[in-house]
């Protein structure tokens, strides 16, 4: 699969035809203003909002010492990071899906689809070129944030490492939403049932985030813990712990939140040894398993909807 | 020899257990045109979807030189050009982008579509077009760009799925040239139509489809002279004849429903029907002549294809 990407690239027509319809439409125009509107809005709010507490604590701490100034600006490039990325993956997950819907079904509503599958053109290059020119877009978007993203940077509280990690976690993200939207789109009967599927999977999953952290909440609650879990051997104790750790990561939003925890408490990028139901378990940083996930995910997706395409169908 | 470049073998196809293409064979030699009648509902689309490779059949098998549609469908798809009932294009597409799209997916290298898309642009008579969107296009305009679109890969064999349909009768016409043109440029071609009129003086080979089975196939004027197996004869007789020349028919027994009339000159009309073949006919004038009967004229009516159809699928109801 990854041989062919270049073949993917080299000449696609359908690349260029999805990018220049893209492009030269107004939408597009209209889309990445609104996006960067919405991100303006957002940073200037948090912006106000985080110079008010720091005033009100510099009130507080008359002295207005220098050390206190530094907490309050690298409290406030903390803040527009956070705020930047939680907006994105809300931006990946809902408007990578709608960008892919169409991608195939859309073809075949326009009764195109007959017509570009009978070329010379593979599959491959078809899925890829499709997945490519959204990717593209999708990559747009992303980077199109990197202005606020430098600005939190200089205001100190993040990392670059943290700011080049979550561009490249955003990226797979789309990856994968639009890997299952484009493989949605080679079976579904109309765009709109499209989109439904699609929705059907990914609102269950921005609603699943809060459930998760309540799940995580309670299990590890001292009550909950001593009732049920009190004595617990070492093997289910690490299967209960990867479990979680699992479903904390597949989830792009969940698994944002838990990778920031665990580096800020771990210290550490990568890896730990972290104290859970009284043993020492070793643990990968949920981004690590969220990367491993993503990109199996969307290899299975792709290669799902190259199959579909490559079919003679029955009907 | 002519060599069959397509062969379709006992082919069938069933929608939700329904048949919609019931057994059919035949093959088309290379450099025919053939035409693929039926009326609406008969199974055309379909045969030529599955021909395509774009519908997988029940049962039988198509080959396109030798290879078969559904295991070499790559090679296959290189040798057809199709252009559909109905097709769709982008928007905000230009004539010479759309045509450029379709050179890319055929891997046909940058360098050379300038020139390739200038000459089907011409060919097609779109060269005014070229930078026109193509959504703007009139039907019978699409119509030839799909054309345009399905040659962009130079094949040996142009499908096209009810192509006159909806054209003006003069763009039918011109449409009709260009098929001729192409033939004459050594492609092979499938046509379908449900009218019949399309076919006469354009096609070399028919096959008429009804209700998923073939009625009738082969080449048109074979199939014509299988079919006039009862024909009409007008004769004109010089002169007061007309009793001579009665006798002389009553001889026969291939004659029956005879007619006469005196014209406006004092001449001698009849009409009658003579199942023989040509044999038949060519004995019938000698022993007409023998008999001293002064011939004037003698002429049959070809078969209309549209009376040849309705004899062709008399009591077959779709
Ligand atoms: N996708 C399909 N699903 C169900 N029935 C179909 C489908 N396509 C064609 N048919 C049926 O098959 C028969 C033949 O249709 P078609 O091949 O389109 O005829 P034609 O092109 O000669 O007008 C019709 O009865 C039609 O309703
Ligand atoms: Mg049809």
């Amino acid at each position: 699969m990854i041989k062919d990407v270049p073949a993917v690239w080299r000449n696609n027509p359908v690349v260029v035809n999805e990018l220049r319809s893209r492009m030269r439409g107004r939408r597009t125009f209209l889309l990445l203003t609104a996006h960067l509107v919405l991100l303006s809005i957002l940073v200037f709010i948090i912006y106000i909002t985080v110079y008010q507490e720091t005033q009100i604590s510099n009130a507080y701490y008359y002295s207005g010492s220098f050390q206190r100034a530094l907490e309050a600006s690298s409290t406030l490039g903390k803040a527009i990071f956070y705020g930047t990325v939680t907006l994105l993956l809300f931006v990946v997950t809902l408007i990578g899906p709608a960008f892919t819907a169409g991608a195939i079904v859309s073809e075949k509503e326009r009764q195109t689809y007959d017509l570009l599958v009978i070329t010379a053109l593979s599959p491959k290059a078809i899925i890829g070129g499709k997945l490519s020119a959204i990717l593209v877009f999708m990559g747009l978007l992303v980077l199109a944030t990197l202005p606020f993203q430098s600005m939190a940077f200089f205001l100190g509280g993040v990392a670059f490492t943290e700011i080049i990690l979550s561009v490249g976690l955003l990226l797979l993200t789309a990856l994968l939403f639009c890997s299952l939207g484009l493989y949605v789109s080679t079976f579904a009967r109309s765009v709109t049932i499209a989109n439904m599927i699609n929705y059907a999977f990914v609102i269950p999953m921005l609603l699943g985030v809060p459930f998760m952290a309540f799940l995580t909440g309670i299990l590890s609650s001292g009550f909950f813990f001593e009732r049920f879990f009190n004595g617990l051997p070492y093997l289910p104790a690490a299967a209960i712990t990867y479990g979680i750790l699992f479903f904390l990561s597949i989830n792009p939003l969940s698994m944002a939140v838990t990778s920031e925890i665990f580096i800020q408490e771990t210290g550490s990028y990568f890896f730990s040894v972290e104290k859970f139901f009284d043993f020492n378990i070793p643990i990968v940083a949920p981004w690590l398993i969220f990367t491993v996930f993503s990109l199996v995910m969307s290899a299975i997706f792709i290669r799902a909807a190259v199959r579909r395409v490559e079919r003679v169908p029955h009907k | 020899m002519t060599t069959d470049l397509i062969v379709i073998d006992n082919l069938s196809k069933s929608f939700d257990g329904r048949n919609a293409v019931d057994g059919i064979s035949f093959s088309i030699a290379a450099g025919a045109i053939f035409g693929f009648i039926g009326p609406n509902g008969a199974g055309k689309t379909t045969t030529i979807r599955i021909l395509t490779t774009l519908l997988q059949p029940t049962g039988g098998a198509v080959t396109v030189d030798g290879r078969n549609v559904l295991i070499d469908k790559e090679a296959v798809r290189r040798q057809l050009g199709y252009v559909p009932d109905f097709f769709g294009t982008y928007n905000d597409m230009t004539t010479w982008e759309y045509l450029d799209f379709f050179a890319g997916c055929y891997h046909i290298p940058p360098a050379n579509r300038p020139a390739l898309i200038t000459d089907l642009l011409t060919l097609v008579d779109l060269t005014h077009r070229r930078d026109d969107y193509v959504n703007s296009l009139s039907r019978g305009m699409k119509q030839r760009l799909g054309l345009a679109r399905a040659l962009i890969h130079d094949p040996q064999i142009l499908v096209l799925d009810e192509p006159a349909a909806g054209l003006d009768p003069r763009a039918r016409v011109e449409f009709r040239a260009l098929l001729q043109e192409l033939q004459t440029m050594g492609k092979t071609i499938l046509f379908s139509s449900h009218i019949l009129a399309d076919v006469d003086e354009l096609c070399t080979d028919v096959g008429i489809i009804e209700a998923g089975k073939m009625v009738a196939v082969g080449n048109l004027q074979a199939l014509r002279a299988e079919l006039r197996a009862t024909r009409t004869i007008y004769l004109t007789l010089l002169g007061n004849q007309l009793n001579a020349a009665l006798a002389a028919l009553s001889y026969a027994p291939q004659v029956t429903d005879v007619t006469h009339s005196q014209n406006a000159e004092g001449d001698w009309d009849l009409q009658f029907a003579f199942s023989g073949d040509k044999v038949a006919v060519s004995a019938l004038i000698a022993r007409l002549v023998a008999a001293g009967v002064p011939l004037l004229s003698f002429r049959e009516e070809a078969q209309s294809l549209e009376e040849m159809f309705m004899q062709l699928t008399e009591g077959i109801v779709s």
